[in-house]
């Protein structure tokens, strides 16, 4: 869909209330999602028309304007002259007044009726013409006068017809009708003047060149007019281009904006790798030329190693149906792209067309590249310092309760003997709370690792929340004894879309948190809540809570709240921060507040999902 | 019945030793195998009630093992796994395993799962598994008339629910996985039947655990699938 505003010299004339309204017409146009074109001319039908004719548009649709004429000469409507311009387009006409849209289709048999209408133009000229000429004859002016009348006819002429015909006639016949009526004798071809001749010689000469100058004229406005739809083709790829993220996307718009501009079959070999991968073929409408054969795989290996254009229309595998485009830029090849070529050949402005098309979506294609590898070893490098640090604080960390589960099974094993019951008693707890703290820690480095890089390692299921809340506190087994715990389950069903062994994760985290900064006794509770579009689960305590100074920190990496000399066991601050990285890739939030009267709240929430049921 | 005979099949000596200091303790009998060809000698010879396998062996995979044995015996097999991802479980569940163990377990975790698994063999024993009814705790079905009665009450079940609650009493105290369970019910194994199957069966549980306080009879494995629980004292009927 096109929007065509046609700027005429009247323009800089304009109101700025005209001003402003056409810039609200264009702007809703945009918004409708047409696009905007703006051609430059005199006459507003004809640049319509002429739009509409090159840029092969189907349907027309005008307001109808009210014609504000002179008293003197009653000009005819826009839509008038545009359909005399353009009639085998189909026209919907919008009134300006009245909120009645009706619909106009004006099927004119084309050339016939044009023909008519141009000789009709012809005829009443010439009439109109050779009575002026007699006027000023009667009035005694000179014979140049006349011939002036004569020229100037023509001038019309040529203007509002579409075939050369009409001038070269006209030139023919003027010169004829001068000749019998107005020199001497009348009604003779035979002038008695010796400068006759000379002047019907100059005549002639000058209404060819009249002619020529007004067809020449007219041809300039269509070039112009197909300049601008070319233009706004390659706006258009430019456009698109800056929008398409991907490999994929870019081949896609390539493919688009070929078939649009061009109406043939394409085909597109994209490179993986530095070589040719599977061809994605895109056939016109009426033709599939066959695109699989040996010698079209030549041209394409061809232009894919060389850079160069091959196939059809070049030197190099003439015997091609298709012509070979290197998508490339300087060495670097990115695909190659074929056009059918069979039937007609390509014009010039549709080489060039085709050229800068595949020029821009090279371009494009490198960019996104680069940009891939720019991010890709940006993230790795990020990774990098990551597991550095984690694997720093991991083996700082993890020595501390190996050394007690070490030395407390070495003390037992050496001399259990000698300890009294109570000592050992101590010792075997030690040893059972250290492993468990270990296990837990794998748990989570597992979980981390499996949330490292871009997140594609999540298996997102539909789940139902209940579940991974049950599924967590059963973990959390005999960890919770001691507590008063509580988890009201929603009378909802209340489902997300979630990796659950991650969620079941961060909700562990998130109790053995409650448990580790709360005394044994305090309340711990779970709830959820859900809106329409999130689930809300609330893991809150009783304890001391968080100081404000704290909250911001604490879910960074490696951030621990007793943790002053580095040294302090039971610190590896990676459970929160693997909390926020999981919420996050879920796209979710995770929250710290403080409960009311004293306690922490920690909150996260999780889209929500909706399923489809199987009856 | 008498004590069952517990097969203990795992290659690492700690582990193992683990596992039999606490079957010892509790009174099971057990004998051991260290790798998978032993365990099938084992079994042949033995005849074990139970297995209990590490599926990380030296000499053959663990689902090969679960797929060998299950071409002549139906023996309870409680297959035990290292790995944190569910993948493998799911593939030994598949393969005709009743239930799993994930490392590190706790022996309060080892000694649920026998006990679950022995309730369940004391049941297939006292049960014609032909019966047309079936009875768990106040949960009865009668196949024949396609009803299910809680507490003496007739449950109002959708096609569907009672479809699943079928599959899941024929596979009482198995850990059934979703793909399982979809296949049985739906014919196939479609995504979005796997997401539908969570809403059924959870309105399934809420009209069987209308009792807050009540044992719930299907257990839910987050990430696996789900199993019905044999509850105590069945009612006499």
């Amino acid at each position: 869909m096109t929007a065509l505003f046609v700027e005429t010299p009247a323009y800089a004339l304009m109101s700025d209330e005209d001003k402003k309204r056409l810039r609200s017409n264009m702007n809703l146009a945009e918004k409708l999602g047409a696009t905007l074109e703006t051609v430059t001319g005199d006459d507003v039908p004809y640049q319509i028309a002429e739009y509409a004719r090159v840029s092969d548009a189907s349907c027309i649709v005008i307001g109808q304007t009210k014609t504000v004429g002179g008293w003197l000469r009653r000009k005819k409507s826009l839509t008038d002259r545009l359909v005399a311009y353009a009639p085998d387009l189909d026209y919907f006409i919008i009134p300006d007044h009245g909120t009645k849209t009706y619909v106009a289709k004006k099927p004119v048999e084309g050339n016939r009726k044009q023909i008519l209408m141009d000789s009709a133009v012809f005829v009443l000229s010439l009439l109109a013409c050779t009575l002026i000429g007699f006027l000023f004859s009667h009035l005694g002016f000179t014979d140049a006068n006349i011939i002036m009348v004569y020229l100037l006819g023509l001038l019309m002429v040529s203007i509002n017809t579409t075939h050369r015909a009409f001038s070269m006639v006209w030139s023919v016949i003027s010169v004829l009708l001068f000749d019998l009526l107005f020199t001497k004798p009348q009604f003779s071809i035979y002038a008695y003047g010796t400068g006759y001749p000379v002047t019907f010689l100059i005549m002639l000469i000058a209404a060819f060149i009249i002619s020529t100058l007004a067809i020449r004229l007219k041809k300039n406005a269509r070039q112009s007019a197909k300049a601008a739809q070319r233009m706004s083709v390659v706006l258009e790829t430019d456009r698109q281009l800056t929008k398409a993220k991907t490999k994929e996307e870019i081949l896609s718009v390539l493919a688009n904006q070929l078939t649009q501009l061009l109406r043939r079959s394409l085909v597109i070999y994209p490179a993986e790798n530095g070589h040719l991968g599977d061809p994605v073929f895109y056939p016109a409408a009426d033709d599939t030329v066959p695109y699989r054969t040996n010698e079209e795989r030549q041209a394409v290996e061809w232009s894919f190693s060389h850079h160069k254009r091959a196939g059809a229309t070049t030197d190099t595998y003439p015997q091609a149906a298709y012509l070979y485009y290197s998508l490339r830029v300087q060495e670097k090849a990115y695909g190659v792209v074929g056009v059918a070529v069979h039937g007609s050949l390509l014009d010039a402005s549709e080489q060039s067309m085709l050229g800068s098309v595949v020029g821009e979506c090279s371009l494009a294609l490198e960019n996104v590249r680069n940009a891939k590898e720019k991010e890709e070893s940006l993230v790795l490098a990020e990774n990098e310092r990551l597991r550095a640090n984690l694997l720093r604080a991991v083996s700082h960390d993890l020595r501390t309760p190996l050394t007690s589960i070490m030395g407390n099974a070495d003390n037992l094993l050496s001399c259990g003997d000698t300890l009294d019951r109570e000592t050992r008693l101590q010792l075997y707890t030690d040893i059972y709370t250290d492993a468990q703290w270990l296990t837990g820690m794998v748990e989570n480095l597992l979980s981390a690792s499996r949330m490292s890089g871009d997140g594609l390692n999540l298996k997102m299921t539909t789940e139902l929340m209940d579940d991974m809340i049950s599924e967590a506190v059963q973990h959390m087994g005999r960890r919770l004894d001691g507590y008063r715990f509580d988890f009201r389950k929603p009378d909802e069903l209340l489902f997300v879309k979630a990796d659950p062994r991650l969620i079941v994760q961060v909700i562990v985290n998130l109790l053995d948190n409650a448990i580790k900064y709360t005394p044994p006794g305090a309340q711990i509770a779970i709830d959820t809540t859900a809106d329409a579009a999130e689930v809300r689960v609330r893991v809150s305590d009783d304890g001391p809570g968080i100081p404000d100074d704290q909250k911001e920190h604490i879910f960074d990496l490696f951030y621990t709240s007793s943790n002053p000399t580095g040294d302090s066991r039971r610190g590896l601050g990676v459970g929160l921060a693997l909390c926020q990285s999981i919420i996050k890739a879920h796209h979710g939030a995770i929250s710290v507040s403080d409960q009311i009267p004293h306690g922490a709240v920690f909150e996260f929430t999780l889209p929500r999902s909706e399923v489809n049921m199987n009856e | 019945m008498n004590k069952p005979l517990i097969l203990i099949v795992e290659d690492d000596a700690p582990i193992r030793n683990l596992i039999a200091v606490t079957l010892e303790a509790h009174d099971y009998r057990f004998i051991t195998a260290q790798n998978a060809g032993n365990a099938l000698m084992e079994a042949t010879s033995h005849n074990p009630d139970i297995m209990l396998l590490d599926l990380g062996l030296p000499d053959m995979d663990g689902v090969a093992v679960i797929q060998k044995i299950r071409t002549w015996s139906n023996i309870p097999i409680i297959v035990i796994s290292a790995r944190s991802d569910d993948a493998d479980k799911i593939e030994a569940l598949d393969a005709g395993a009743d239930d799993y163990l994930t490392k590190p377990f706790s022996v309060d975790e080892l000694l649920a799962r026998l006990r679950v698994t022995i309730r369940r063999l004391n049941q297939t024993q006292s049960d014609n598994s032909d019966s047309p009814v079936f009875t768990n705790g106040s949960l009865r079905i009668d196949y024949a008339a396609g009803c299910a009665w809680l507490d003496e009450q007739e449950l109002h079940l959708t096609p569907i629910e009672y479809k699943l609650l079928c599959v899941l009493a024929r596979n009482c105290g198995k850990v059934l996985t979703h793909k399982y369970i979809t296949q049985q019910v739906w014919g196939t194994t479609w995504e979005n039947n796997i997401a539908s199957l969570r809403v059924f069966m959870a309105t399934l549980r809420k009209k069987l655990e209308n009792d807050p306080n009540g044992l719930p009879f299907i257990q839910t494995h987050v990430g696996i699938g789900y199993r019905m629980m044999k509850v105590d004292h069945p009612v006499c009927s």
